[in-house]
């Protein structure tokens, strides 16, 4: 099943009246679109604004959305009209539809052009987690690490990891497992497991 | 389930599995944490600005006062069974033997070879006379010609 198809899956649940399903889109793409706006909207609060106000307007329209294109170009649409609208309201330039296209939105190069999107107490949490994060990966076997690696930053298939890492794809599926849940472990006493410490 | 929840994030997880991994991230709050924590590892591996922390908690807050959806399923493409993939070829070949046929018969060749048949048929003296009684509507008449006189000459010979 494919992340498109993955997305699909949810979409339809949330479309049936699976509240659940949606907040898991949620989960899933929450950083990718703050990242998104922080090309048009400078101040933190107001990109989580616009982002919350993004998520519950492709919420509203949801039984509109057939499929045609992916979940996240179609997200990442209504995301860029909502921060138009956002600027238009305050009297700010709105991107025009050369600035942007939702289509590359995915894959696009953001190291010069991203705003800082951080605010102090973000910084220090993305600061906590990103050490977390790196810590509990120099402490994990190298097979792991180069598994996950692998997966995450290239974003390869688990086909050519095994092809690269000359085992089964069996193997690279419990070793990305593997890795994740000792990542995961060291990051949970972090953010803890009420509503209120989730990200 | 943890494992095949991490292989189905990737995309590695087909059909069946993938629908019982669904089916019980409904029902586990702990799954749908380690979903979003899997999301957080990656995001941070790639660096991604983090949003602030009761992001998630104050969306769902919002959620929770939004109408809940209730939108006919979209129809998905049945899977279509050999036999009735196979009637549907034949179907198909068919229509396509028929469609081939017709657009021959419209190439500008097809009147002539009209016209044969038309000859061919001619062979009754009945036929013949009221062919030649209603030749002045005959459409091959515009061609020059006209194969129906032909056809009642050579009739009348064989009569004789």
């Amino acid at each position: 099943m494919s992340d498109r198809e993955i997305d699909q899956q949810l979409v339809e649940r949330a479309q049936s009246g699976d509240k659940r399903a949606f907040e898991m889109l949620v989960a899933k793409y929450q950083r990718k679109l703050a990242r998104l706006l922080s090309r048009f909207i400078r101040d933190p609060a107001e990109i989580e604004d616009v982002s919350q106000e993004a998520f519950i307007k492709a919420y509203r329209a949801l039984p509109s959305f057939r499929g045609d294109s992916a979940f996240y170009t179609w997200l990442y649409r209504i995301g860029i009209n909502t921060a138009k609208n956002f600027l238009v309201a305050q009297g700010r330039r709105a991107p025009t539809s050369t600035d942007f296209n939702a289509e590359e939105a995915e894959t696009f190069d953001d190291a010069d052009q991203l705003r800082d999107i951080n605010t102090p107490e973000n910084v220090l949490m993305s600061k906590q987690i990103g050490e977390t994060v790196n810590r509990a990966m120099d402490t994990l076997p190298e097979e792991l690490r180069m598994a996950l690696t692998l997966r995450e930053i290239e974003g390869m298939s688990y086909e050519d990891i095994a092809g690269i890492m000359n085992c089964p794809i069996g193997t690279v599926r419990s070793r990305i497992f593997r890795a994740r849940e000792a990542v995961a472990e060291r990051l949970r006493p972090l953010l803890g497991t009420s509503k209120d410490k989730r990200w | 389930m943890k494992e095949q929840l991490s292989a189905l994030m990737d995309g590695e997880l087909d059909g069946d599995d993938a629908r019982i991994v669904f089916g019980k991230l409904k029902q586990t709050e702990t799954l749908r944490e380690d979903w979003e924590i899997y999301h957080l590892i990656g995001d941070g591996l790639r660096q991604t600005p983090l949003l602030d922390s009761g992001f998630s908690a104050r969306f769902a807050e919002r959620l929770a006062a939004e109408p809940t959806i209730l939108a006919p399923q979209l129809r998905k493409p049945r899977a279509f069974s050999p036999k009735v993939a196979l009637s549907m070829a034949a179907s198909l070949a068919a229509v396509s033997v028929v469609a081939w046929t017709a657009f021959q018969l419209n190439l500008p060749d097809a009147p002539k070879l009209a016209m044969n048949q038309e000859a061919v048929h001619l062979s009754s003296a009945s036929v013949s006379g009221y062919v030649n009684a209603h030749q002045e509507y005959s459409t091959s008449a515009y061609y020059g010609a006209s194969p129906y006189s032909r056809a009642s000459v050579d009739v009348r010979r064989g009569d004789q």
